[in-house]
């Protein structure tokens, strides 16, 4: 359920972003074809002024109300196509005046859709009826057509695909390739829409082969840059470039400026997906000094942003800048508050790339002025996002996580991923205030969106994957129950013009919609690099804590390891200095005589110099072992015997404790069950493990002795106990300790990453933890803890022997 | 003279028998060896007084040599044993720490066999 309508509401965006897409669109045909529509609206305006008959009045007014449709001025178009219908009503016997008021109806409809589509459906469906009583095929595939495009509009695309369906079924009736080929067009367009690239594809080339056929050139340029966002979509990116060639070729030989530039531009996104940015640069210039011939304000202010965004990627930040400023200048001429918004952050995010902190966050200020004066949720947390960036960067950490969390308030209900940013940010900053145990936390909150996103991604897919089965089921059967519909008598001139004026808006529509869909891959872009850098320095972090773990532990052991390297050492220096004299004693006596005697001296040197060699090795051993201990491991398994391990470290651990504090002390006791032998471990990291348990160990002794001291002197004996055992499928080692135990409520913690009862400063809280993976997922073993308050606590580390 | 070398390390009566051989035949040292505070104490406990030197060394699992100078100097004031502590190079504390519980000398690892032989001609 959740699942549904989350998808209705990301659907009803899509929906609300289209409707802007063919509104912008539309009113960025260039001015000049403007301003022949104003003249022959003046002029049938005038013509309605002078004639008296209902009926021509009603005509005139219908004409007028196309025009206004399309221009887009729908608030005009409503307004005639209702004076059209009024004006038809006392001569609706007449099959001409009826059509009148057919085509009012689906002007008013249409006219209606942006903001009333289920008004606008209500309408089509009766300008459909009037289509039918005058048996005009054509007209019924229109209302179809129509209904199909608010669809689109509305996001509900196996709807629109539907009427698309119908109303290509009744142009076929008709006869009209045209039609069918922009039905196949639209549909394909639809079916991108849906995610559906395969499908698009197929239907985008069904719609090649009528244009073709038809040498309708305008309609093969809308079809063949179709195909190229289909191609590029899908990863093909010659193909996308040859179709878009061809497009190319076209428009120049028809000297269709307005479609030459939208092919350069389409060229020039193809290139920068496929990471050709130089081919891309030159290609948005092309586009724009084209753009700016036609005075097309939107399209020139779109190619500037183009080029900025590609230079910023480049490294030219001074470059970028400068075309994200004029960029900025021609969409505020525009004058929509979208590419007004969006300029503020393009300008910001240069400023910030050019360590130019402050003027970055004035720019996003400003976006997010606007974007609360236009109450746009979506761009208030995507501005206060970027804000917090800003701020961190300025040091000011206090203030990003305030405007962080602003963004967090507000973004609760929205979508997992603006959500996932923040808290990417929120990871950032923490990390920036080095205070990693937030960093950590909020890290886990980020995960936890991250997956969820994952998921929503998948139950995407199974719903659109539904929504096509339903699709599917219905098309089956409608087509069974199907009426046979009557041929086409004529074909329309008004008709044909509203489908010319619909593919230029589609043309257009695509300059625009590139441009959206290249902006997502921008933010996509810089939010995937944000995050990559984020999650770099989050490794290098965790990097960092591992290593001042293992450099804390190794701390701890520096002293233990100085006396027990010192012992050895001394050893070899006594030793060898006794045989010396030895050896001159040894002289004495064969001088004298004594061979006896000197036979018995003799064997105490040998024996002097295997004690020599025994503790040679020690120290060696002692020093290999404490290199292994601050290496990074190797996570190689390799046979190692657990016994001597584990009574290594626990000699360094205590030893290493004695050094740090002199007036502890404690009982050491052992129990190596000698039937254990070797086992595949990873040594290093087992070392880390038990070291650890260890030192735990001597650090709860330590700590109830200290408290005992005064009181009940020579009352506690600190005692540690260490011991191994062979189980038949596994071996245990066990580290006892007689301190004061723990509580349920730490328990329960100790394994948790930063969880620390000891002093700030004493433990970086991260001991037991790297324990616990290390036993539990690269030994796939068990790490267990019991613990009796007052009387102790004992670690049992667990290892499978069969693995 | 009997001396009680206290060490954890068990090959320090290997090194002490082999140092002091000639000594040892000659009778004229009489070398007793504990591998712990704990064991030092009990043999102690039966040498009636006989004990001229302890040697120990400080840095000991369980009792530590300081622990043990601390016992002896309370348990044996008549005659009072000279004991001589065994400390690490550099250790000042413990040194400092063994003079205020009443060590009368001190040996710095590796033992330096020539000056303890002159240490031992002093007190005898």
């Amino acid at each position: 359920m959740i699942t549904t309508k989350r998808q209705t509401l990301q659907l009803q965006k899509t929906g609300a972003l289209l409707a802007l897409l063919l509104w912008v669109a539309t009113a960025s045909i260039a001015q000049n074809q403007h301003n022949d529509i104003h003249l022959e609206i003046q002029a049938l305006k005038q013509e309605l002024k002078t004639v008296k008959t209902d009926s021509v009045q009603a005509r005139l007014a219908n004409d007028i109300s196309s025009r206004y449709l399309s221009l887009v001025k729908m608030d005009s178009c409503r307004k005639y196509a209702r004076l059209a219908i009024k004006k038809t009503r006392n001569n609706l016997s007449q099959d001409k005046i009826k059509k009148v008021k057919a085509q009012a109806l689906e002007n008013l409809g249409y006219g209606l859709s942006l903001l009333y589509p289920k008004q606008g459906v209500d309408t089509l469906l009766s300008a459909q009826e009037l289509w039918k009583e005058l048996k005009n095929n054509n007209g019924i595939g229109i209302t179809h057509h129509y209904i199909g495009n608010i669809f689109t509009n509305l996001g509900e695309f196996p709807q629109a695909i539907e009427a698309y369906k119908k109303s290509l079924l009744f142009f076929e009736k008709a006869g009209n390739k045209k039609y069918i080929a922009t039905l196949w067009l639209q549909q394909s367009i639809t079916q991108r829409y849906m995610g559906n690239n395969g499908d698009a594809l197929e239907n985008g080339i069904e719609a090649l082969q009528i244009a073709r056929e038809i040498k309708d050139t305008l309609l093969m340029t809308d079809v063949l840059l179709a195909n190229g966002f289909n191609y590029m979509l899908t990863g093909n990116f010659s193909e996308a470039r040859e179709v878009q060639e061809e497009a190319l070729e076209i428009t120049i030989r028809t000297k269709d400026s307005i479609g030459i530039s939208t092919v350069y531009n389409d060229l020039a996104v193809t290139a920068t997906q496929s990471g050709n940015f130089d081919d891309a640069l030159k290609n948005h210039r092309e586009a724009l000094d084209l753009r700016k011939k036609l005075h097309d304000d939107l399209g020139i202010g779109i190619s500037y942003s183009y080029i900025a965004t590609i230079l910023k990627i480049q490294g030219k930040l001074e470059k970028a800048l400068l075309n994200a400023r004029e960029s900025k200048k021609y969409t505020d001429k525009y004058g929509d508050f979208r590419f007004m918004l969006q300029s503020y952050l393009d300008i910001g995010e240069i400023y910030l790339e050019l360590g130019d902190y402050e003027r970055a966050l004035e720019n996003y200020n400003d976006a997010l002025n606007i974007a609360e004066e236009k109450e746009s949720i979506d761009m208030q947390v995507i501005s206060l996002t970027h804000i917090g960036e800003a701020l961190r960067l300025l040091g000011n950490n206090e203030a990003a996580l305030i405007k962080l969390y602003k963004a967090e308030r507000i973004a609760l209900s929205r979508d997992f991923q603006f959500r996932r940013d923040i808290y990417s940010g929120i990871v950032a900053t923490y990390i920036s205030q080095k205070d990693y145990k937030n960093a950590f936390e909020n890290q886990l909150i980020y995960q936890q969106l991250n997956d969820s996103i994952i998921v929503a991604q998948k139950a995407e897919k199974i719903t659109k994957l539904t929504q096509k089965l339903i699709y599917d089921n219905q098309k089956a059967l409608q087509k069974a129950s199907q009426d046979k519909e009557i041929a086409i008598k004529e074909s329309q001139i008004k008709q044909q013009k509203l489908v010319r004026n619909l593919s230029m808006i589609g043309l257009l529509a695509g300059v625009v919609i590139s441009f959206i869909l290249f902006l997502k891959f921008k933010e996509k872009r810089r939010l995937n690099l944000a995050l990559e850098e984020s999650l770099s320095n989050l490794k290098a972090t965790q990097g960092q804590l591992i290593q001042s773990e293992k450099m804390a532990s190794l701390g701890e052991l520096t002293a233990g390891i100085a006396h027990e390297i010192q012992n050895p050492l001394n050893f070899v220096t006594n030793f060898s200095e006794v045989s010396n004299e030895l050896i001159d004693e040894m002289n004495e006596e064969i001088e004298k005589g004594d061979i006896e005697e000197a036979r018995l001296i003799a064997s105490d040197i040998k024996q002097n110099l295997e004690k020599i060699n025994h503790h040679g090795k020690r120290a060696d051993g002692i020093v290999k072992s404490m290199l292994q201990h601050s290496r990074s491991s190797t996570g190689k398994k390799e046979p190692t015997d657990i016994n001597k391990l584990a009574d290594e470290y626990l000699r360094l651990a205590y030893h290493g404790l004695r050094a740090k504090n002199q007036s502890f002390n404690a009982i050491l006791e052992t129990n190596y069950d000698a039937n254990i032998g070797q086992l595949e471990v990873i040594t290093q990291d087992l070392g880390r493990v038990i070291l650890n348990l260890i030192t735990n160990a001597f650090y709860a002794c330590n700590e109830k002795n200290s408290s005992f001291d005064k009181a009940t002197e020579a009352g506690y004996k600190p005692t540690v106990y260490i011991s191994t055992k062979k189980n038949t499928d596994s071996i245990e080692i066990k580290v006892t300790d007689n301190g004061n135990g723990m509580s349920e409520a730490v328990k329960e913690k100790i394994f948790q990453p930063f969880f620390t009862t000891k002093p700030t400063g004493q433990g970086t809280g991260l001991g037991l933890s790297m324990s616990y993976d290390i036993i539990s997922k690269s030994h796939e073993g068990e790490l267990k803890v019991e613990t009796i308050i007052g009387k102790g606590t004992t670690f049992t580390i667990i290892l499978p022997t069969n693995k | 003279m009997k001396i009680l070398v206290v060490d954890d390390e068990r090959d320090v009566k290997v090194l002490f028998e082999q140092r002091f051989r000639k000594e040892i035949r000659k009778g004229e040292l009489h070398f007793v060896f504990a591998f712990s505070g704990e064991e030092a104490l009990k043999i102690m406990g039966t040498m009636d007084q006989e004990a001229v030197l302890i040697l120990s060394d400080i840095n000991m699992p369980g009792m530590s040599g300081l622990e043990l100078l601390k016992t002896i100097r309370k348990t044996y004031i008549k005659p009072r044993p000279v004991v001589m502590m065994i400390t690490a190079y550099g250790d000042e504390e413990n040194r400092n720490t063994s003079l205020k519980l009443g060590a009368d000398n001190f040996l710095t690892k590796p033992l330096d066999f020539n000056i303890l032989k002159i240490k031992l001609k002093e007190i005898t």
